[in-house]
């Protein structure tokens, strides 16, 4: 299925919060140092199969480390992370996208030398190349019918819109349960950015867990099922997607400085 | 965590290098008094003559960041100089000609039982200086052809010149008796007395050498042309969009890399006394460059202290060592070690010194940067003031000209069969701000590449308070008063947010690489006075930036390396700033900041271009939109205007903005009903 641009927005109700009931990851009391910079601090999330979770939070705030974090390219020093129900937090970040975790890094990272077929092949290194393969292959296609179009263009003269097309892509042929997604709006145009978020609500709705780090609040509470936010480091509020939009300190931290005094 | 704290540091960190130099000087000048051996005085020198090599190489590499692996050649150079000119190779016939040059004592006349023959006699102390503007003249010869290229090409065509120069040495047997080499160079003299064998006046001529390179070099890295040419090594796009002029420093680097090399070459051949085309080969090239980066890449002191124990673990420690381990051998009547030489086996050792090195200290031995300790998350965050900027006081007015600051007319960008602009008008008035929005890959940031130089046009004009900028070089764009941000950041990330801004001033300054050197009074004012502007501009973030301004930018945030960016280009004193994507990566907060302080910038009377895709912030700011859609203007006006215009919201503005303008619309519908 393409993307409808007159979609409105609202969550489907066929999925919650944890559908089942079960968790997919789990952050439990998380402490992340960058030398004396003590960038996580006893951080706890928890995202349910099927779930799209928000992390909003500022500039240097700990949303890229969370990422990092679960992604393996940062260590945590003390606090155990959980995949599937079992501990991930030494493993390599290969085995990482092996066991189903893929990411869709901040400023997109394609292979700029590499064609965007070329792109979507790598994206599926940790699968076995063959049927399965194709058929992957033709689900991002029909996802993003301008991804198919520029198969054979190289990925960095690709406009930011398409670039971050071809990152999706090539997080799905990953076959992932789970995608992190650094920042998905960043450098679009407001109609890349509708297009963007239509199409990770209907990747999830085919069943693809999501995570997703995003400045633009808005647009990111309009497609999430919950969200946390971060501050200096610490959570300082989580609750339903519809619960922030009602929220008073967030509308606050959309135009002011947020001040919430009870960590959450 | 615990903190560390440097316990009873009695001594400043100033203090500390004075008593250190004062310590190593002394050392340096006691030496051959102390340990009479005239083998190990010799490696000494011979280190110097290595550790002036790869301070030279330094500069060329650490400094600029230009790889170069035929660095030998200017060696070479420096050293058949000296050897042809004070040897008995080249001996033309005597013709009273010459008589003046005998007067000044460069030559004198010589007979060997034939006609009158020419003996060339240049004096070492005329040859050192000399030698260095022959290297340097044969620098830029070199270096021209490699100006466009960077990293493997460039050290592929310096290879090719580091082979060049031995094989015409060895060949053109005229000049430099081929490859049994130069024989009989002259020993330099002083004071009426030759040098002679003695290692021991080469060690303090080899030693005052160094000092000297030390001085420049270090002087040339503190200095504007030191900046510059680390930021081209950072980035040379930046570096040329900051006005860096690329040619000209490159040149300059490659110019006095190879004066180094030839003074050298001319020490060394004067103390060997012969010169053969095999000692300026490959190796040597090869070695040298081992020596910088074992030493510490840009580091001053780090590269002659890698010189220093590279050199002096072949021709000194290593013989030493075999004496040791052999007898220990004898001792223990291990036959294989009784009999073993490690300077046999020099290679081996090297190579597993520079693996281990680069496995566990890859920025080598002395850094050329410590590693900085973050800010703590409390610095971090800081109370931060919030809207507009701080200290505009500081910063005087622009007095935007009349009329227009900017108009394309006409312009036209095409890539292969790709056409990114076409025939795109903008006029931006003086003190205005004009905004250009459009799809991702309409051509926005290419307008700004060809406004700034960095990609040229396939027809059209662009004037500057009506002076044509359109085909200048990027450094010029700036110089005439355009300056950019970029929308993917271009920092030069391994320096720091003062280094940077200081970066955006390098045509507003003077200095030049001699001034560098010398730095007198008018040096350092300029240099205090560069300062202080960037302290200014930088201060302009308020406490943002401040508290970080000796941080190495990659330590930044995201919004605050945009903020450094900014600031780096406003350093330049631009008469129009263009800023492509300037709140890309904020959240609103941080988004509505900026747009108050561009607003304060454009208050102040700076001409603003500006790429956005927030409308809110375009709205707030603009006074003209400008839409590009397949690099053809689509449409013009107020940005309510702009908003409505129903082309713009198919190729652009998306959903949200068509449901907000058709509410909008019945609203007014409802109204006139």
């Amino acid at each position: 299925m393409s993307f409808d641009s007159t979609h409105d927005g609202a969550t489907p109700a066929t999925v919650g919060p944890g559908r089942d009931g079960s968790l997919l990851l789990e952050f439990t009391g998380v402490n992340t140092y960058y030398g004396d910079l003590h960038a996580l601090k006893d951080v706890n999330y928890t995202i349910g199969k099927g779930e799209i979770v928000s992390l909003l939070g500022g500039n240097a705030c700990g949303k890229s480390t969370t990422m990092k974090t679960i992604m393996g390219v940062v260590r945590p020093a003390t606090g155990t992370v959980i995949f599937e129900g079992k501990p991930i937090e030494k493993l390599s970040t290969s085995e990482r996208v092996r066991r189903g975790i893929a990411p869709v890094l901040e400023a997109r990272r394609l292979f700029p030398r590499m064609t965007v077929f070329e792109n979507l092949e790598m994206g599926a290194y940790t699968q076995k190349r063959g049927a399965q393969f194709n058929e992957d292959l033709d689900r991002v296609y029909s996802l993003f019918p301008r991804v198919k179009e520029r198969r054979n263009q190289l990925g960095g003269t690709l406009s930011g819109g398409e670039q971050q097309m071809v990152a999706i892509g090539r997080a799905l042929m990953a076959r992932p349960r789970l995608i992190c997604m650094d920042e998905p709006s960043m450098g679009l145009s407001p109609l890349y950015v509708e297009q963007v978020f239509d199409i990770i609500q209907e990747i999830n709705r085919q069943g693809t867990t999501i995570f997703m780090v995003e400045q633009n609040a808005n647009m990111a509470l309009s497609i999430a099922h919950r969200a946390y936010v971060l501050q200096t480091g610490r959570v300082v509020l989580s609750g339903t997607a519809a619960e922030m939009r009602e929220n008073a300190s967030i509308r606050e931290a959309y135009l002011g400085e947020l001040k919430v005094d009870a960590a959450a | 965590m615990s903190v560390t704290t440097h316990p009873s540091a009695s001594l400043s960190a100033a203090q500390k290098k004075k008593l250190g130099l004062f310590l190593l000087t002394l050392f340096i000048l006691i030496f051959p008094y102390v340990h009479d051996n005239d083998g190990d005085i010799d490696s000494m020198a011979n280190a110097a003559a290595y550790a002036t090599l790869a301070l030279g190489l330094n500069i060329v590499v650490g400094f600029a960041g230009l790889l170069d692996l035929g660095y030998a050649a200017f060696f070479a150079i420096g050293a058949y100089y000296y050897g042809i000119l004070t040897s008995f190779q080249v001996m033309p016939l005597w013709s009273p000609g010459w008589a003046p040059l005998a007067a000044l004592g460069l030559v004198e006349k010589m007979n060997q039982g034939g006609p009158d023959l020419v003996h060339f006699t240049l004096s070492f102390w005329i040859a050192l200086p000399t030698a260095a503007l022959v290297a340097a003249f044969f620098g830029v010869l070199f270096g021209a052809p490699t100006l466009r290229l960077r990293g493997d090409y460039l050290a592929i065509v310096t290879l090719g010149f580091g082979e060049i120069v031995p094989i015409v040495a060895r060949n053109v047997d005229s000049v430099t008796n081929g490859a049994a080499g130069l024989n009989g160079v002259q020993a330099p003299h002083l004071f009426g007395s030759s040098f002679g064998v003695s290692a021991t006046p080469y060690y303090y001529v080899g030693m005052a050498l160094v000092a000297l390179l030390i001085f420049i070099s270090i002087r040339l890295r503190d200095s504007r042309i030191g900046r510059a040419w680390m930021a081209l090594r950072e980035d040379e796009t930046a570096a040329s969009a900051m006005g860096v002029n690329l040619v000209r420093l490159k040149l300059l680097a490659f110019a006095i890399g190879a004066a180094f090399a030839g003074m050298t070459g001319v020490f060394f051949v004067a103390k060997l006394q012969t010169a053969t085309p095999e000692m300026f080969g490959f190796p040597v090239s090869t070695m040298v460059l081992v020596m910088v980066v074992f030493g510490g890449m840009g580091s001053v002191w780090g590269v002659v202290l890698g010189a220093a124990i590279l050199q002096l673990l072949q021709s000194w420690f290593l013989k030493d060592m075999s004496g040791w381990v052999n007898a220990f051998g004898d001792m223990i009547g291990v036959q294989w070690l009784a009999h073993v030489d490690l300077v046999q086996s020099m290679e081996l050792i090297f190579g597993i010194i520079l693996v281990v090195m680069m496995l566990f200290r890859r920025d080598g031995l002395i850094p050329a940067r410590r590693k900085q300790p973050l800010l703590n998350f409390e610095q971090q965050h800081a109370e931060v003031r919030r809207g507009g900027f701080v200290g505009l006081d500081r910063i005087p007015k622009w007095q935007p000209g009349r009329g227009n600051a900017l108009e394309v007319r006409g312009v036209t960008v095409k890539f292969g069969g790709l056409t990114a602009l076409n025939k795109v008008d903008i006029t931006v008035p003086a003190g205005g701000v004009v905004a250009v929005i459009g799809p991702n890959g309409s051509g926005k940031s290419t307008l700004f590449n060809v406004i700034t130089g960095l990609v040229h046009a396939d027809g059209g004009s662009i004037k500057l308070e009506g002076a044509e900028i359109l085909g200048l070089a990027p450094h010029k764009v700036l110089e005439q008063g355009v300056a950019r941000t970029f929308q993917n950041i271009r920092l030069f990330p391994n320096l720091t947010v003062l280094e940077n801004v200081l970066i955006g001033q390098h045509t507003r300054l003077r200095t030049g690489a001699i001034a560098a050197v010398l730095r007198l009074a008018g040096t350092r004012a300029e240099e205090a006075r560069a300062l202080r502007w960037a302290m200014d501009i930088i201060g302009l973030f308020g406490n943002r930036l401040t508290p970080r301004a000796n941080q190495i930018v990659t330590g930044l945030s995201y919004a605050n390396r945009r903020r450094v960016e900014i600031a780096r280009a406003l350093a330049s004193r631009p008469k129009i700033l263009l800023l492509d994507e300037p709140t890309a990566g904020m959240n609103p907060a941080e988004t509505l900041e900026l747009a108050e302080q561009i607003k304060s910038l454009h208050e102040l009377g700076l001409t603003i271009l500006l790429i956005e895709h927030k409308l809110d912030v375009v709205t707030t700011l603009a006074s003209t939109v400008v839409v590009l859609d397949h690099g053809d203007k689509i449409a013009e006006g107020k940005p309510e205007d702009v908003r409505r215009n129903d082309e713009v919201l198919t190729a652009y503005l998306g959903r949200a903005v068509r449901e907000a303008v058709k509410a909008e619309a019945l609203a007014e519908s409802a109204n006139v009903v």
